[in-house]
């Protein structure tokens, strides 16, 4: 068909031509035989006729001849397409029968083929482009023979292939995972553990850009810092309060199952491919592209891609002097290259005031003491934790951070950043300038929602991240977890949360509902944070400072600190004692305490985050192991008349 | 005495111990223990084993996930007079393969299966009082497990 009307394009122009020719002699004779009856009657009755018979018969042989040619050209043009679709589709099904025979001979699918694919595919196309309607003959032959070529080089490889398959019968990377879990971090582990644990002898896949194993964040920008271990950044190993020590990766590799065996594995088991990135996902086709592109097709997917940190627009306008001596912070590497840093320059400036900014200022303080090293940090708001704790709170944590050796710049609004005299200036908005060696910008996450467009995903415009449901899915056969995930909480309403206990409940969930579970966030999630040895708090729910707030307070003593909180327990971290009981009965015994007056108020207590008069967030602060209460008081969304009532279900005053 | 103090939105109350002293007037809502929501504890309300429980620390997920599930599953649903005798192979099974991973694993001055019995008598204890909503709910009634160091965890 498409022949037909390239052929019928081409004979067009000549059709036009002949026609116009044709128009324009009639016309002419037309005129000549209007004029000249005015001019030479006699001549025109001799010549008109006659001559216009000589012409006639001339243009008549013209049209003729071109009409016959057009033809001609068309047949030898038909069946020369005709015979090449011949060969092309004898070429086809041969080449289907050699790889389902390939199949047969080697259940796990080959390296070889993806790329094979890739050739086969590629030589599909000029096919297509060549039965497309051209203007000209000549390109589509010299494609088509090209192509040819290249299907029949692809060809032989692919039967090279089937030799060497049926010689070595090597394992290699999988091409189909009955679960995919883009992403490796805390999210995904948790939803592999689940997923094992529901599905016997489930074949997990995670698939994660970043070189390492799945690994725990926290520890990043606390416990880290603190440990005695020179060797700390290679080890990664970590004391916690009561001595135990531990790796922040989750499982030692010989946990994980090497991805070439995972097919043939027979219990299953979790695969980890690293440094691989998910490009490009195909939903109704199920599988996604990596950027090697090697295609991998799946039963079920997680999305559990977490985000990517944040910087300020005038760092990253800065150039590239400024660019190199600033850290964004969240990977190991990230660590490990402040580490670095921290022990060579001599003054470091955070900006950023929230969890991340006021740990890493801890951390640093902390070294400062030892080192000389001069830690500033900065922030727009007007004390740390500025949009988590009410005012008075955050007030007090401000001096508590200064106490750990750090000079804290509030309401600074960086203008502008520049590199003079082997220093980094920086100017904020009202005028001061604080110089320094290197920054740290802890100033959010981004999620990352590569993967929406490909996938056609919703994203959300108020919260960022993938729009999930309730039960954490996306689509069909697609659940996203962690940072990623915008999912709808029954009892608080949409919203996205950036914590690791939330990554392990929600990963954890995820995992339950790709097993079939079909189970709502229902767990509330936790989290923590400590600034230094002394402050520590536990938090859950919805914790704005913009909210209305309740605190109740009693004076602290010696014993309600992070460290003797674990000690007491017996538990490593606290967000372990929530979600993975690994606590051994043995306890170390808690020394008995001195009372200690301390001169701040806020020493510890509880305070409720109101939204219509409903607790939707609680703080605990400096009092532990009483989660399982704050978790039931949001849960059941009363409205309390009395919160100090609510409070003395607390028992701030005991341990 | 309680101190009240008021700035803008935020409200402080300061309390002393005697302040806390009378039980609270506050209303929790009564726990459904059936609730198909809540996180479960081991043994689930139909008699089943909760294999996702966090307390058994990632045991049911590892290499040795498994055995581990069959040693268990048998033992659980043992009808002998000593409960768990006729799972030894089961056990014996599960024990080579903890060996085969021992940065995974690290032995323990117990037997494994000694221990696993142990705690899957407590479990089974604990799972019979039902009608205490403490017990079910509360993930730490099963502390201990079968190489409890917390590094250990599979």
């Amino acid at each position: 068909m498409l022949t037909c009307r390239a052929v019928w394009k081409k004979l067009a122009p000549l059709a036009r031509a002949s026609s116009t020719v044709c128009r324009q002699n009639v016309r002419r004779a037309g005129w000549n035989n209007a004029r000249t009856p005015l001019c030479v009657p006699v001549a025109h009755m001799s010549t008109g006729p006659v001559g216009g018979g000589s012409d006639n018969l001339k243009y008549a042989l013209l049209v003729g001849a071109s009409f016959v040619g057009g033809l001609t050209y068309a047949v030898i043009t038909l069946k020369g397409d005709q015979k090449r679709h011949v060969e092309r589709m004898t070429e086809i099904s041969s080449r289907k029968q050699k790889s389902a025979s390939q199949i047969q001979t080697e259940p796990p699918a080959t390296v070889m083929e993806p790329p094979l694919e890739t050739k086969l595919e590629a030589a599909a196309a000029p096919d297509a482009e060549a039965a497309a309607p051209s203007e000209t003959a000549e390109p589509p032959p010299v494609d088509e023979p090209l192509a040819e070529a290249s299907a029949e080089e692809a060809a032989a490889p692919l039967t090279d292939a089937g030799v060497e398959e049926a010689a070595d019968s090597k394992p290699s990377l999988p091409s189909h995972a009955p679960y995919l879990l883009i992403g490796g971090g805390t999210a995904s582990f948790a939803a592999a553990r689940s997923i094992r644990a529901r599905d016997p002898d489930a074949k997990v896949l995670i698939v994660t850009d970043e070189p390492d194993l799945p690994y725990m964040r926290p520890p990043l920008s606390k416990e880290l810092w603190f440990s005695d271990d020179p060797s700390v950044t290679e080890t990664l190993r970590f004391k916690q309060w009561n001595g135990k020590e531990r790796s922040i990766y989750f499982q030692p590799p010989s946990f994980y199952v090497d991805a070439e065996e995972l097919s043939g594995a027979e219990n299953g088991g979790v695969a980890v491919l690293t440094g691989r990135k998910v490009v490009h996902m195909d939903v109704r086709g199920n599988k996604v592209k990596l950027d090697d592109d090697m295609e991998i097709s799946y039963d079920k997917c997680l999305i559990a891609t977490g985000g990517v940190p944040r910087n300020l627009q005038v760092i990253e306008r800065a150039g590239e002097e400024v660019m190199k001596r600033t850290t964004v912070f969240r990977k190991i590497d990230d660590f490990k290259s402040l580490d670095k840093v921290s022990r060579n320059a001599q003054s470091i400036t955070i900006i950023g005031g929230g969890f991340l900014g006021s740990e890493l200022a801890c951390a640093l303080g902390r070294r400062s003491t030892e080192s000389g090293l001069e830690v500033i940090q900065m922030f727009p708001e007007k004390g740390n934790m500025g949009k988590v704790l009410p005012e008075y709170l955050s007030n007090w944590t401000t001096e508590k951070v200064k106490k750990e050796g750090v000079k804290v710049i509030r309401e600074a609004v960086v203008k502008s950043v520049s590199y003079k005299d082997d220093k980094l200036e920086i100017k904020l908005k009202d005028g001061r300038v604080v110089r320094t060696d290197h920054i740290v910008a802890a100033v959010g996450l981004e999620p990352n929602v590569d993967l929406a467009k490909s996938a056609g995903l919703e994203v959300d415009s108020d919260f960022g991240g993938y729009r999930v449901n309730a039960e954490l899915q996306a689509r069909s056969n697609i659940w996203v977890a962690g940072d990623a995930a915008c999912f709808y909480d029954i009892r608080l309403g949409r919203r996205r949360v950036e914590h690791h206990d939330h990554a392990v409940v929600s990963g954890r969930l995820a995992g339950e509902n790709m097993t079939g579970a079909n189970k709502p966030y229902w767990h509330q999630s936790m989290f923590w944070s400590d600034l230094g040895p002394d402050v520590g708090y536990e938090a859950i729910g919805i914790v704005d400072s913009s909210l209305p707030t309740v605190g109740v307070f009693a004076k602290a003593t010696a014993k309600d600190t992070p460290k003797a909180a674990t000690e007491e327990s017996g538990t490593g971290i606290r967000s372990e004692s929530e979600t993975e009981d690994t606590a051994s009965s043995a306890v170390a015994p808690a020394a008995p305490a001195p009372v200690v007056s301390h001169r701040d108020e806020y020493g510890k207590g509880v305070i409720f985050y109101l939204r219509e008069k409903v607790v939707v967030g609680i703080i605990l602060w400096n009092v532990f192991n009483r989660m399982p209460i704050a978790r039931k008081i949001i849960k059941d969304g009363e409205e309390h008349v009395d919160l100090n009532e609510v409070a003395k279900l607390f028992n701030i005053h005991e341990d | 005495m309680s101190s009240v103090r008021q700035e803008g939105k935020d409200k402080i109350i300061f309390v002393t111990k005697e302040d806390h002293e009378t039980p609270s007037s506050a209303e929790l809502v009564e726990e459904d223990p059936n609730d198909p929501y809540e996180e479960q504890g081991l043994i689930l309300p139909s008699g089943e084993i909760n294999w996702n429980c966090p307390c058994l620390g990632g045991m049911a997920s590892g290499p040795c996930g498994t055995e581990f599930k069959d040693a268990f599953s048998c033992f659980h649903y043992s009808k002998e007079e000593v409960k768990g005798s006729d799972c030894l192979e089961q056990f014996r099974t599960m024990q080579e393969c903890l060996q085969r991973y021992p940065e995974l694993y690290p032995k323990e001055d117990d037997a494994p299966s000694s221990q696993a019995s142990e705690e899957s008598a407590s479990a089974e204890s604990a799972s019979a009082e039902a009608s205490d909503p403490a017990a079910g709910s509360e993930k730490d009634s099963d502390p201990t497990l079968p190489n409890t160091e917390s590094s250990a965890e599979s």
